[in-house]
């Protein structure tokens, strides 16, 4: 028995492999590696919303929180940057800032954390347990370090960028290593293929 | 969160339950079978090798550790030196054998299955268990899956990372159960094979081991992708990964080549004794 479980468990591999580059994309193509986009959260304007309210767009999903110091900022900056390039097509596209750290980040934070990025950026929020059972969905996780004085504390949390079509089908990951070329690239393509 | 949410699994597999299950079941009931005239103190050490290797196993994989070994290479690194290393040798140790010993007598023996199924599968076991192919396997499944392209998507994919962690844990048993298993009790033939199939694994896992230590740069980077359990500075677990993979799983494979010498002195002692 051991043995057949060892053969299937290979040749699962291999066709694992080979699926996972079935499409030419510069970025890491997520296409049936992970989960299409589902969950139930509150927006910034207190607004519960799930993830149907999101089909038609082409949805980049990321987790961070607004007091995040570095990578949560660099990565919406790089969006910006980027959906600005793409032009008009880009009003097809939304960037759903999902907090993983709700005890600090109210909707209205979140509100204004988003605001200075531009209209196609969305801030969501949820309960603890909510939010856990997201990151689960996508494999990515959070954690807090100890507060200090001031009760500030670390947080890890993922620093990718999980993009979605508009059927709600997982197809780009965006790393921080990703160049802004490539992203641009696929996103425009995706953008373009979807319409 | 409550102690107990600690020992719920992260991912419930119902197949790792029912294997633990029947494993640790048939064990039990051979042990039950073996006659207590039979029973030594060597006897019950090895029934508490076999429990702790299996508890080791089902702790690293049903879990927090599994939610942990997700998202924290060196705990990664942790679940599978007990998955590949320390739980399968503590099962063979066990004597694993009294499984066989407790499989009720109603269900067909292995030489009763159809000879299509028995062949390809006796035949693909002795490949496998060639004292050459073997090692290779043992260390090439640990470099596979190191490989920072299939570590990604292992650690990206449910399903792959479910094959990935199989795959240790099967290898690892097949290991041990060739070097040490009870087909060997220490006889000339097949000595030095063992001794040689031990050091030609410790080698190629300190290079690697050290590597990952040493390297100045983040080589996995699907944990800051995913994000970490908690913070901690990516350097950081690489360093511990790689001390993990570089001494005590390299140290594993020096236990085994002090266990293969152990019972080759064993049973010189015997002979000898048996001689006088």
């Amino acid at each position: 028995m051991k043995i057949i479980k060892l053969i299937s468990v290979i040749l699962l591999a291999l066709c694992l492999s080979a699926c996972s580059q079935n499409e030419a994309t510069r970025l890491t193509n997520i296409k049936g590696l992970i989960p299409d986009l589902a969950f139930e959260l509150t927006d910034e304007n207190n607004k519960a919303v799930s993830a149907k309210d999101y089909l038609g767009y082409t949805v980049a999903v990321f987790f961070g929180f607004t007091s995040c110091p570095g990578v949560c900022p660099t990565t919406m900056h790089q969006l910006v940057g980027i959906l600005d390039k793409i032009g008009e097509p880009a009003a097809s596209v939304k960037v759903l800032f999902v907090s993983v750290d709700p005890k600090r980040d109210s909707a209205e934070k979140l509100k204004k954390y988003t605001q200075t990025f531009g209209p196609a950026f969305i801030g969501l929020r949820g309960d603890d347990e909510v939010i856990k059972d997201m990151t689960k969905r996508y494999r990515v996780t959070f954690g807090y370090g100890d507060s200090d004085k001031e009760g500030n504390y670390e947080v890890s949390h993922s620093g990718a960028v999980f993009v979605f079509d508009k059927n709600g089908e997982a197809r780009l990951l965006v790393t921080q290593s990703s160049a802004a070329e490539d992203i641009l690239y696929d996103l425009k393509n995706l953008i373009d293929s979807s319409n | 969160m409550s102690s107990l949410n600690y020992l719920l699994p992260w991912e419930f597999s119902p197949l790792l339950v029912l294997s633990v299950l029947i494993a640790g079941g048939l064990y039990t009931r051979g042990v039950w079978l073996t006659k207590s005239d039979q029973r030594t103190i060597k006897f019950y050490w090895q029934a508490l090798s076999f429990y702790l290797g299996l508890l080791s196993i089902y702790l690293v994989s049903h879990t927090y550790l599994d939610y942990l070994s997700q998202y924290m290479f060196w705990v990664h690194r942790f679940q599978h030196l007990v998955l590949h290393h320390l739980g399968p040798l503590l099962l063979v140790l066990g004597g694993i054998e009294l499984v066989r010993k407790g499989v009720p007598e109603w269900l067909p023996t292995w030489s009763a299955l159809p000879a299509i199924i028995r062949l390809p599968c006796e035949l693909l076991y002795r490949l496998i268990q060639h004292p050459v192919v073997a090692p290779v396997l043992f260390v090439g499944l640990i470099y596979l899956w190191l490989l920072p392209g299939i570590h990604f998507a292992a650690m990206l994919s449910k399903q792959l990372y479910l094959i990935m962690n199989w795959s240790m844990l099967i290898d690892g048993f097949l290991f041990w159960w060739l070097v040490l298993g009870p087909e060997w009790r220490g006889e000339a033939k097949g000595f030095k094979t063992r001794i040689a199939m031990m050091l030609v694994v410790v080698v190629p896992q300190q290079l690697l081991g050290a590597y990952l230590t040493l390297t100045r740069s983040v080589i996995y980077d699907v944990y800051d992708v995913c994000g970490r359990a908690w913070p901690i500075s990516p350097m950081a677990d690489q360093i511990y990964g790689g001390i993990i993979t570089w001494i005590p799983a390299s140290m594993m494979s020096v236990l085994g080549l002090v266990l293969v010498l152990r019972r080759r002195l064993n049973y010189l002692k015997r002979k000898e004794h048996e001689n006088n």
